[in-house]
């Protein structure tokens, strides 16, 4: 089974790479694998532990529902980071001339390394967290 | 040193204006000398060098951490967080978009 840590690695080595002439390219990607990989593991967590079935955790939906007030304060948390990142992987896959702030973000190395660490740090602890209040949200 | 950059009393959001608010939250008027007050005694307390780029009509807070501070900042992101929603209130804090930048890119150009 593939391992949805593993975009971290390739995400990091992104932001590593001192290739300059394809740097925008290598960062917005990494920035939507860093994503990716956050993404996949709270799917894959939710719907391994609830037996819900992938196709009730689309983007919007997981994000969302985290988010809800019935979550604790841990569990939206998530939610939040996991909102902020998706809007950071679209913003990186589909805005050619994006606003000046963010443009600096998707040039921004330090953000990316602060979100790959971000995204360790809450992988670690997902088993740990209680989604069992938000778990009707995503029932049909 | 921290810096709190209030947007522009006649910079006017109307209502069909697009920003950005965590799913959780809501556009909602809220106290934002409180708000302000939290986000920079959170970052005080946590040693974060990071400026505060406070924009109370669009519900946003930018932090813009110094070169180096980085690794203090994302060992330590909960804890900001949950210093934040303490004082302000979950309601409040979860209506909150919550973005961070490197200082050194801080661009003036309001967020669009």
């Amino acid at each position: 089974m593939f391992d949805p840590t593993d975009f971290l690695t390739v995400a990091r080595d992104l932001g590593a790479s001192d290739r300059a002439a394809t740097t925008p390219a290598r960062l917005r990607t990494a920035f939507g694998r860093a994503y990716y990989a956050l993404f996949l593991l709270v799917r894959e967590e939710i719907s391994s532990r609830h037996h819900i079935h992938y196709r009730r955790l689309p983007h919007g939906a997981v994000y969302t529902h985290l988010q809800s007030p019935r979550a604790g304060q841990e569990v939206r948390e998530l939610g939040r980071e996991l909102q902020r990142m998706y809007t950071l992987r679209q913003n990186a896959d589909y805005e050619l001339a994006p606003n000046l702030v963010v443009k600096g973000q998707l040039e921004d190395v330090e953000l990316l390394g602060s979100l790959i660490n971000r995204t360790r740090k809450l992988a670690a602890i997902l088993h740990q967290l209680d989604f069992s209040p938000v778990v009707p949200l995503f029932r049909p | 040193m921290i810096s709190v950059i209030h947007t522009l009393v006649d910079e006017q959001v109307g209502e069909d204006d697009d920003f950005l608010i965590p799913a959780g939250g809501r556009r909602m008027e809220m106290d934002w000398e409180r708000v302000t007050a939290a986000f920079q005694t959170a970052v005080e307390r946590l040693g974060w060098d990071a400026d505060l780029e406070i924009r109370p009509e669009r519900q946003f807070v930018m932090v813009r951490v110094a070169k180096g501070c980085w690794s203090r900042v994302s060992n330590t992101t909960s804890d900001f967080y949950a210093m934040v929603e303490d004082v302000i209130g979950t309601e409040q804090f979860m209506s909150i978009w919550i973005d961070f930048a490197s200082r050194e890119q801080c661009s003036t150009r309001p967020i669009s």
